[in-house]
Formats: C-alpha cells, structure tokens, sequence
C-alpha cells in the first residue's frame, strides 16, 4: 500500500480542480462513530493511588501522572494549583498536602 | 556533546531482541521512564505508543515515521486536550459557524466548503512538545520521545476564502478556532488563535483530507486547520468555530499555556523563571535519522547507507549534512525530491568504509533562512520546540 501512496498522489492532484474528490466529506456521507478502548491505565493499589483515582482521573486516565518525570513536591504542588486553577478541578486546597504526598509515592523512582 | 538517549535506544533495541518476542510489543523511548507499549486497538489506527489513554496522546513509532516522506494516516499521532473528544460526526448535521466582527455570520456545511476552490498542500504536522522526554534537566508534560510528528498531504480550501464568504469587519486583529472537543465544567476551551494576517495569507488552510483520505476522527473529522510551518496546537481538530476578534486573544490557550521564552531559540538557563513569553508559532529546523542502520550488521571497511527524513520548520530544507567528528567537520547529504517547503524531505548517504570500532555520527538540517540545528539541545520549562542535531552510535566490527 505504501508504494501505491506516490501514483494516488498524483492521482489526487490530478483531480484536485474537481470540485467532487471523493476524499471530502459531503453531507450525505454516513456518519462516522469509534469507541475508544477500554481504559487500563490505573493507579497502584493502596491508599496514595486511590486518593489520586478519586481526585484525578474524573478529567484524565492514570498515566498522565505516573509517566511524570521524577518531580519535586514544589513543582507537584504547582501541578496540583494549576490543576484546580487553570482547568477548575474541584480539588480543596485542605487536602493539597495529602495530594502531593501521594503524587509523590506513586511516581517512579 | 555525544546524546545518551541515542546510546540508550541502541541497548533498548538490543536488549529486547535478546529478551525475545515476549517483548516485541514495547518501545524504550530512550528516557528514563521511556518503555510504552505498542497498542493496536485504537480506532482507525494501527499500532502507536501510547502516551496517555484518556485524553489520548499516541506517539508514531520513529522506523514508521521513517519509511516514507508521508506519514501513513493510521499511524499519524493523535494529541487531544481534553477528556470529552467527539466520538462520532454526522456530516449531515455539522456546521462551521463563522462570527465575530464579521459582515455576514455563516454556518457552513460540508457542502458548502466542498464548492471553495481546492487547495493542496504537504506540511509536517508537530507537537510543540515533541522530544520533551529528552529534556535535560527534565520537564513536566507529556513525556513524548520524537514521534509526535507526521507528514501529509493536506487537501482542503483557503481560511482566507472563508473568512472572506464572512466578510471580514474593519479593526479585526485576529482570528480564533476552535473544535468539536469540550471542556471540562468552568475549564476553559481550547482555543487558539492566529493573527488576522496570518489567517489570511492563503496558505492556512480547513483540510478535510490527508494523504489523499478523509480525516480519521482522532486527527480531526470532518476538518481541521492546518497552519504550515507552525506548530500543530494552532492545527484545530475537528473544527466548528471560527471567530474574528477586534482585539489580541486573552484565552488561557494563548495568553497562559504554549508559551515559549523571548529568547533565541527558546532557550534559558535550566531553572530559569520570570523571564518575558511569547505564544509559541512557527516551527524550527529539524533531522531525523530513520530508520537506523541496524548497528550489528556493519561491517568494517565496508561502505553502508543512512537515511533519515528532514524539515525546514516555517522554510523550506536548504541541506542536510552529516558529521563524524562531533560537528567539526560536515558532509552534505543527498536531498529527495522537494514536496514543497512545509514537507518532509528524503535525504540519504552512503559512508565510507569504516575501520572496526565504535563511532557516532551526526545530523543537521539547515533551511532556507540559513537557520541550523545546533550541537546542543534547548532547555525551557514548557519542554518546547527541542532541536538538537540527532545522533546515532555506530559500530563496525
């Protein structure tokens, strides 16, 4: 399929002043639907990964924390304020401390 | 400066053919941190790393990115903001609605886009992040290695065609877009936007075709933006809104996130804070060398073939050219053909002889501006717009 991309290409530019290439979506095409796989992203077991199931995964899956970078408690601090500042994540600047923490056991070493 | 993440990437490669086909499935990035699987069930595509499964950010394999000049589009990456992506179109039903201090507010059908004059266009579609995982220290973010990249064949109409059906009003300043994907409650919407000059230059364009197909939903069914040259958080997927503004965007997109140091080349000190940003825009000049000559099969004295891919960045490649001795000494590369100054380009070279021993050799692309990757990579604390000169580590025995 690779070596045919060149000729259909040139095929397409070809064509490209018809007004009707069957590339473009017209209105009467079909719907188009997916499913996304189910997630398996998770946290480690244990109190520190269900806190962070509990207050991150609403918005985003697992392995956006725990691909992190090793980070310092600053800089998981400040993730965890823009967070709740930038993208209104209900999250209680009580509970931040406790937040960090966890953040912090579950990254890896 | 020899690059430990090429080094790494060798011993990952050998380790898993050693380790055997229990471990053909996973991809070692070459950070610490860097081993992703290979997942081959996400829709319209083939197998991609997998960054992150929700909002998903799947990452194109570097030998994939490296067989062809065109990105196949079941392997293209797939970056989205937020959780809540459309997940499915009716092209009955959609609209683009054009407003803002514009003559005649529009909402488009497919079908009316379809009667705009055609255009075509080849243009590198990258993260502003892409490479971020090589950072050096490193930096928060999406941890991608180099495969948040692609190229394609874009078929679509004029932006300014558009935008001129609407009638610009006087005093517009610029232009923001914005797509199907939603927010979070109270969270802001992706937007971004492009000066008003800019949206109109004719060469922005509302593609509904890559690489000769429709758009798959995960890049951006039924239309996207595509801005040559510039990097792709300004590419709106699947875009429905298109707004002319009176006055500079103060959206959190553009005045808070994407932004990159008021510096040459985006480079600070590591640690560095409170220095003067500015949105991030067009892209710089980049090499890549794919597929790699597969290091165990050299042979010394023995010429042997390298070849990898190539951009410009906001210009076209000018050269390509190759050192052996860390940048002291460069030879030119053999360019393929030109697809035109936003594309990928081929570039190949045969090296003489090598007598048994280790080695590295380099690769820099330079762009019609004169502009040239440096030996040394970037660093700033958004992790954005890396471009070192690669390197490979090769052996002859």
């Amino acid at each position: 399929m690779r070596r045919l991309l060149p000729a259909a290409l040139m095929a397409l530019a070809a064509c490209s002043a018809e007004p009707d290439a069957p590339a473009a979506p017209a209105n009467d095409a079909a719907p188009v639907a997916i499913a996304l796989p189910a997630e398996t992203a998770a946290f480690p077991a244990g109190p520190a990964g269900e806190l962070l199931t509990q207050h991150c995964t609403a918005c985003h899956s697992a392995d956006l924390v725990t691909r992190q970078p090793p980070l310092t408690a600053e800089k998981w601090q400040a993730t965890v304020t823009k967070m709740r500042e930038a993208y209104h994540a209900p999250l209680d600047p009580a509970q931040d401390r406790q937040l960090v923490a966890a953040l912090l056991a579950v990254q890896p070493r | 400066m020899p690059d430990r993440r090429d080094a790494l990437r060798l011993i990952g490669l050998g380790a898993a053919g050693i380790a055997g086909r229990a471990a053909a499935q996973d991809i070692d990035l070459g950070f610490a941190g860097g081993r992703r699987a290979l997942a081959d069930n996400w829709p319209q595509k083939g197998a991609m790393i997998v960054l992150r499964e929700r909002a998903p950010l799947l990452e194109t394999p570097m030998d994939v990115l490296g067989e062809d000049v065109f990105t196949p589009n079941d392997r293209f990456f797939v970056r989205w903001h937020y959780d809540d992506i459309p997940l499915s179109v009716d092209p009955a039903a959609f609209r683009l609605r054009v407003g803002g201090a514009v003559r005649r507010p529009l909402a488009l059908s497919l079908d009316a886009l379809r009667r705009l004059p055609r255009v075509e266009l080849a243009a590198v579609n990258q993260c502003s992040g892409n490479s971020r995982g090589f950072f050096t220290p490193r930096v928060p973010g999406a941890q991608w290695g180099d495969g948040a990249i692609g190229n394609a064949m874009w078929t679509g109409v004029r932006l300014r065609d558009v935008l001129d059906m609407a009638g610009v009003a006087p005093g517009a300043v610029a232009v923001r877009l914005a797509g199907l994907d939603r927010p979070p409650p109270g969270a802001p919407w992706f937007e971004k936007s492009l000066a008003i000059d800019h949206a109109r230059d004719g060469e922005v364009m509302i593609a509904f075709a890559m690489n000769g197909a429709a758009l798959s939903l995960l890049n951006g069914f039924p239309i996207r933006l595509v801005v040559p040259g510039w990097y792709s958080t300004y590419w709106i997927k699947s875009l429905d809104r298109i707004e002319v503004l009176t006055a500079p965007d103060t959206g959190y997109w553009m005045a808070k996130a994407y932004r990159i140091p008021a510096t040459p080349g985006a480079n600070v000190v590591p640690g560095a804070k409170d220095f003067p940003t500015v949105p991030i825009g067009a892209m710089v000049p980049r090499a890549f060398i794919t597929p790699l000559p597969d290091g165990a099969k050299l042979v010394a004295d023995q010429p042997f073939a390298v070849r990898g891919l190539a951009m410009g960045g906001a210009h076209g490649v000018a050269r390509v050219d190759l050192s052996m001795d860390a940048g002291r000494t460069w030879h030119a590369a053999r360019l393929g053909p030109d697809q035109g100054r936003y594309g990928f380009r081929r570039w190949s070279a045969t090296i003489a002889g090598l007598r048994a021993g280790g080695y590295r050799l380099w690769a820099r692309c330079t762009n019609t501006a004169g502009e040239t990757q440096a030996m040394d990579a970037i660093w700033n604390p958004g992790g954005y717009m890396r471009n070192p000169a690669p390197s490979i580590a090769i052996r002859t025995a």
